[in-house]
This record gives structure tokens, sequence and C-alpha cells, in this order.
């Protein structure tokens, strides 16, 4: 006998440990580009799609979230040194990056992202995630109390914070509006940078901070999982999951999750509301999430064996027509500005991806959590 | 009693959920209501005769009406399933003869089903009291002379509390729950009370599950006299949509009670604890708090929640969280968590030193009761399999 993960945790006053066994791990053969254009449904085939909408869509999302988060404190680094009014624009143009990126990845917010029942990683990135609360009013104070101290406002300072007080809201509202009234204007804001050095002193440690997250992340995925010394890729397409879960499972309920969040927190009336503009708003952030969906269902490059094939290979057509119709629902709400209506569909898909997608692909995501008493 | 042994009714094993009538017309039935049938599915399962010892784990298990039965493992092998025809949901050990259990029928449900484990052939299933519907959980009482069930009267949909001679398994007696919707329920040890968790959920048969009464549901924990069927005490949670459904009882009287939240009918998405206690002698339910991201993973949802009584402490797991959390019930503090997909099941070993933790998967785990540390050479998975929400525990004598 061994023991496995130990978690065992004394609140309030907290104590927390665990021991993480090492996991013997194989990575499943799956085979690396489709000889044929016929897909069949069949574990092989689910298994290679699995991990191709893996490496394209979620390994590839959280690299380059990582990648948008280097750039954006590469950004600061150069603005902080000599702060200008292009220097501003470029660094809340690259916060509008980040933000879409954020979007794509989120919805597959498992393993690495959150592998902390107590402390999630995904939320130190995105307050409003945990439960649908807007913390700005939050940041906004602590901001005050940041630029009034006199502590030293660097990457350690912000990495020891709580999750409300950092991630992109924090940025956001350092970088869109001024300490002193919450003005947007970007003069405003660019004269506050220039006059007040611990502004940028709290940018970089903020993006110094989250980088810490996004690295983190990205290395779970691609590198070393929680030091087990393989990637958690591998350990996801082996279906080495420790809470028994299967790869698809896990990914079709994260996608679910995401949805059903989307519409039960109106996250399109209550994200990026400081640096909405004229090309960029919260629906720009709808739109990326809504590609990201399509693009782990129907693939993202021809030599991809897309989840929508083999559903169609299954005999259920009629469910991809579905699911298609569904996410233009999804796009013409977002194209009309509607929230009520996007809303909906949101509802509509996260109904699809708790019944037609998992049935289709012939997979059970289990009797007691589907409808337990 | 009376009661059938007969084997090998392949032709006449349901394919479906049988309707009352089928059930009548399939059995003939007794004056007490009562009909059997050999169930194909047990016949085929490895077969412990009399003289079984051991420990036993069992649960309502399957995924389709071609599946469903009561099934249990001795010594965490040997599965062996005794067909239902319907889909059990909670189920029970009489206590002075452990070996003869009773699982009840998920809600609405219509039948329960009457093993033997040392001669799982002899099946029997009974009826839901005349003009009711059953919501799944029922109990003994001390002596193992009286089952207890909780159902509803179809069309007022008052909540009752069914007594049922525990050999003729014929209605003796019905009292009101003391509310709508009863689901769990439990003796309490001084062997006079029940505890009942009236869900307050309004449903009625001819809609299925649907919840009728969303606005106005009211959930409460009554105490009620098995004699008389007074209620003696009352208690309500001070959050109207949170459902509270499952409970498990301490040797010390402390009830510890898991609740469904009703979100829908919530115009805010404020997290609500899920779990409380009620401790001898207190007049309210204390709730038990933990950090924000790990009551969230629960999704308002527990699904079923058991006291060790060596530990002191109470596990309660949930399906939609694929999470199971640990309180202490003395002090009411987190005490630690495991992760688990699709976990509903959940029972304490004979020796009291394990939480055991079932899944839809047919997936068993085991964890220290103390430390909450799994003991991974213990994993089983039984292909095939599928535990429903609630496992529980006998030890028979060898």
């Amino acid at each position: 006998m061994r023991d496995n993960t130990a978690t065992t945790l004394y609140w309030p006053g907290w104590k927390q440990s665990a021991s993480i066994g090492v996991l013997a791990l194989t990575l499943a053969a799956c085979g690396g580009t489709r000889e044929n254009d016929e897909a069949v449904l069949s574990q092989g085939s689910l298994d290679l799609a699995i991990q191709q909408l893996t490496d394209a869509t979620i390994v590839a999302g959280a690299d380059r979230m990582a990648t948008e988060v280097e750039t954006l404190n590469s950004h600061i680094t150069s603005f902080c040194n000599a702060p200008d009014a292009a220097g501003l624009s470029q660094l809340q143009g690259q916060w509008r990056t980040l933000a879409a990126a954020w979007q794509q990845l989120l919805p597959y917010n498992f393993g690495p992202l959150n592998d902390d029942l107590v402390f999630p990683p995904y939320q130190y990135i995105d307050s409003y995630r945990p439960r649908g609360r807007d913390y700005t009013e939050t940041v906004r104070t602590e901001i005050d109390g940041w630029l009034d101290s006199d502590d030293t406002l660097n990457t350690e300072y912000f990495a020891s914070r709580t999750f409300n007080r950092v991630g992109l809201l924090a940025l956001e509202i350092t970088l869109f509006e001024t300490a002193a009234d919450q003005g947007t204007d970007a003069t405003a804001v660019l004269g506050e940078f220039s006059s007040q050095s611990r502004k940028c002193e709290l940018l970089a440690g903020l993006g110094g901070a989250l980088a810490l997250r996004t690295d983190s992340v990205r290395d779970g995925w691609s590198a070393t999982y929680q030091d087990t010394g393989t990637s958690y890729r591998e350990q996801f397409l082996s279906g080495e999951l420790d809470d028994g879960s299967t790869p698809l499972v896990t990914l079709l309920t994260s996608v679910q999750s995401y949805l059903d969040y989307l519409q039960q927190r109106d996250v399109v009336s209550n994200v990026a509301q400081i640096s909405a503009s004229d090309s960029f708003d919260s629906w720009t952030l709808m739109t990326s999430a809504i590609d990201s969906i399509e693009g782990l269902l129907a693939g993202t490059s021809e030599e991809q064996v897309s989840l929508f094939e083999l559903m169609t290979a299954g005999g259920n057509s009629t469910a991809v027509a579905t699911v298609q119709a569904n996410l233009q629902q999804a796009r013409d709400a977002i194209d009309s500005r509607d929230a009520t209506s996007f809303n909906a569909a949101a509802a509509t898909l996260d109904g699809n991806f708790k019944r037609d997608i998992p049935d289709s692909l012939d997979v059970s995501l289990g009797i007691n959590f589907s409808d337990g008493d | 009693m009376r009661e059938k042994t007969m084997k090998h009714r392949e032709a006449t094993r349901p394919g479906n959920r049988l309707s009352r009538r089928q059930l009548l017309q399939l059995s003939g039935a007794s004056a007490l209501g009562l009909v059997a049938w050999g169930s194909g599915l047990a016949a085929a399962a490895s077969r412990p005769g009399k003289g079984v010892s051991g420990e036993i784990w069992f649960s309502a298990q399957g995924r389709d009406a071609s599946e469903y039965s009561l099934s249990w493992l001795t010594d965490g092998k040997q599965p062996v399933t005794a067909a239902s025809g319907f889909r059990g949901h909670g189920a029970a050990s009489d206590p002075v003869n452990p070996r003869r259990l009773v699982m009840f029928a998920r809600r609405p449900g219509w039948h329960g089903l009457w093993v033997d484990v040392t001669d799982p052939d002899r099946i029997q299933t009974f009826e839901a009291a005349p003009g009711c519907f059953m919501h799944g959980h029922g109990c003994f009482s001390a002596d193992g002379q009286w089952v207890f069930s909780t159902e509803s009267e179809i069309e007022s949909g008052v909540g009752k509390v069914v007594v049922r001679d525990s050999q003729t398994l014929a209605v003796e007696r019905v009292f009101d729950s003391g509310g709508i919707g009863p689901h769990d329920l439990a003796l309490m040890p001084n062997g006079q009370h029940l505890v009942v968790a009236n869900g307050g959920l309004l449903t009625h048969p001819d809609t299925g599950r649907k919840v009728l009464n969303l606005d106005s549901m009211r959930s409460t924990l009554s105490y009620l006299d098995i004699e008389s069927g007074q209620m003696v005490e009352e208690l309500t949670l001070p959050y109207p949509k949170a459902s509270i459904r499952h409970l498990d009882v301490a040797p010390n009287g402390t009830v510890a009670v898991a609740t469904q939240l009703q979100r829908e009918a919530m115009r805010h998405d404020d997290l609500v604890p899920l779990a409380a206690l009620h401790q001898p002698g207190s007049s309210r339910l204390m709730e038990l708090q933990g950090p924000e991201p790990l009551l969230a993973r629960f999704n308002d949802y527990m699904g079923s929640v058991r006291i060790n009584p060596a530990t002191g402490l109470a596990g309660f797991t949930s399906p939609r969280g694929n999470l199971a959390g640990f309180w202490d019930i003395h002090s009411g503090e987190l005490a630690g968590y495991h992760a688990f997909f699709d976990v509903c099941g959940l029972t304490v070993s004979a020796d009291q030193q394990r939480f055991v933790l079932s899944n839809s998967a047919g997936e068993i785990r085991q964890l220290d009761a103390r430390t909450l540390t799994e003991h991974t050479g213990l994993r089983q998975r039984f292909n095939g399999l599928h535990w429903d929400n609630h496992l529980f525990t006998i030890r028979l004598p060898g």
C-alpha cells in the first residue's frame, strides 16, 4: 500500500500539507498525423483528436497567454523608462490583447490553471472568474494605499497579495484610469505615470506577479507539473488524472462550467469595462471565447481530427448541426451586442456540452453528476 | 413473510423500469402487495452462500434499467448484484440481522427491494404505501422490527414516514414527516426519535422530478417520535433555498446534514454553506464554513454525508464538484478534502479507520479516517458497475 496525495487542512489557521506521490506515467501512443480523411469514431481516433486539440488549443493557449504577459512586461519596462503617449497606447493595446488571450484559455480551467482547491492559480489572473464578484473598488482602494505607502512595490510584493488585489483587473485599473479620480483620459493617465514613479513600480510589480502565474501555467502544461518531472499534457493525455476522471470528461465539463459562468455571471456586461474603446470591449473578449470553443470542436487546421468529425462519424451529424447553429447564435448576439441573447446562447451551448456532445461521442459524464438526488 | 424464490426468469426480467401494474402482473400480487422475481443478473453473479461473513459495502447500482440492482462487495471483493428492475437510491440494514438489506427506489419511486446477502437469490420487492410514492431512503428501528421510509402523498404532496413490518413488509402505520419532500431519515441513538430531512421540494409523479414550489419551498430538519408520530423538534437553515436532503447521526446524537441549493430560485450568486451540524442540546443548525474557493467547488450540491464516530469527522460528497470534504463535528472546522471524479457514495469502514468513497465509474477509494490520506494501493475499479449515490457498510460475524 502507498499513500497518495494527502491534502489535510485545518481551518481557520491554515496548515496545509501536501505530499505528492510520483506518478508513473506513460504517454499514450496516439499517432502523429491522420492517414486518411475518413474519420471513424473509436477510442483511437478520440485519443488522437484529444491530443491534437490539446496541443492546438490548450497548450498553445497557455503558451500564448504567457507570451502576451512577457510582451506586456517588456512594454512596461520600455514605457516606465520614458513614459509617453505612444508607450501608454502600446501598453493599453497589449493589455487588451492579453485579455482576449485569457478568454481563449479560460474555458480549459483545469490542470495547471486550477490545481489547488483552496488557492487556484486562475483566480490570481482573473478575480471575476470564481464567483463573478466585481473587485474594482477593492483594487482602487488598494492602489491608493500602495501609492501612499512605503512598501517596495515589486513582483514579490504582489505575488503574495490576495487574489482579488492582483491580476488582469488590477492591471486594467492601473493602465486605463487615474488613481486620483478614476478618469480615463489618456493624457491624464499618462500624466500620473509621469509624475508618480510609484505608479510605474506598481505596474511593473503587478506585471511581474502575473508572469509568475502564467509562466507556471505554461510550464505545467508543457514542461513539468507540480514537481512530478512530467508535464500535465503528458499526464492528461495518458489519462493519469488523480481524481479518476478521463481527459475528455475533464475537458467537456470544464467548457460546460465556463459557459455556465458566462451566463450566470453575465460576464459580457461586467468585464473589461474600464478598458472599453471604440474597437475593443467585452464583446471582443466573447468573440475570442467562442473562437476558442469552436476551434476545440471543429479543429484549427485541416490536419486535425476534430470532435465534430467524430460526432458525425458516429452518426450524430444532427447534433453537430445543432451545436454549430448555437455557436452561430452566440456570434449573432455578439454582432448585435445583445447580452440577453448571448447569455441564452451560452446556456444552450452549456446544455450541448452536458448532453449532445458527450452523447454523440459515447462518453458518460457520470450518472451521479448528471442526475443525482 | 410471503416470499418466492424464482430463478431463471429471463423471459420476464424487466428491460425498463416496471410500472406497479406490470409488477403485479408479473408476479401475481399477494394480499400484502409483496412481489418477487428472480434475476438473471443476480443468478449470473458470483454467489456467496450461507455462512458468508466479513465486511460488506452495499449500494444501489446500475446505469440503466437492464443494470439496476442492489450490489455489494464482501471484504472489497466478490461483487454481487441483486437485480431490482428499478433504480434504487438509499438502503438500510437490519441492526439485529445485518444480512437483511432493504433498498428504496429513487424518487418518484414505487418499489423497495428486500434481500438477504447470504441468500441473494431470495429477493422481494414491496410497494410504496397506497396513494404514495417513495423518496429513496429508509431505516430500521433499533430492534429491527420496523422499517421506516420517506414517502409523499401523491395528491396532497404531504410528506410521510411509512412504517412497515420488517418481516412482512406490510404497511403498519403512516405519519406526517413534518414537511414537504422528505428525503433522508435516520434513527436517533435514543431509539425513540427519527430525524428527517424534509427537502421542501414539492414534486408529483405526473411531472417526474420537476419541482413545483421553488418560490415557496421550506426545508426543515424534523425530529419525530416513532411511537406517536408527533414532531418533537424542528430546525431550519437561514437559507430558504437550501434543500436539506441527506443526513447522518453520530452516537452522541450530533446530526450532520447535507443540502442541495436551488440556485435557479435565487436572485443572487452568493455562496451558501451546504453542510451543517445539529449538536445535542442546541437550538440551531451550525453551518460548516471553509475557504470560498473550496466551497464553490461543491457546485451548490452535496449528495451524501457520513460521520465517522471514531474520528469525529463528517464527510460530504459532491459529484457535481468531483469532491469530498471533511469537517470536524465537534469544532465545526474543515479538516480536509479529496478530489474524486463523480464521487457520491460515502461510508465508513467497519473498523472506522477509513472513509470509503464510490463513484459512477465503478471505482472505490479509501481514505485514512484521521489523516484523510488516500490509500492508493486500495484503489479498485469494477468495470461494468456504476455505483449510485449512496454506499453503506455492514459487518457479518464469521
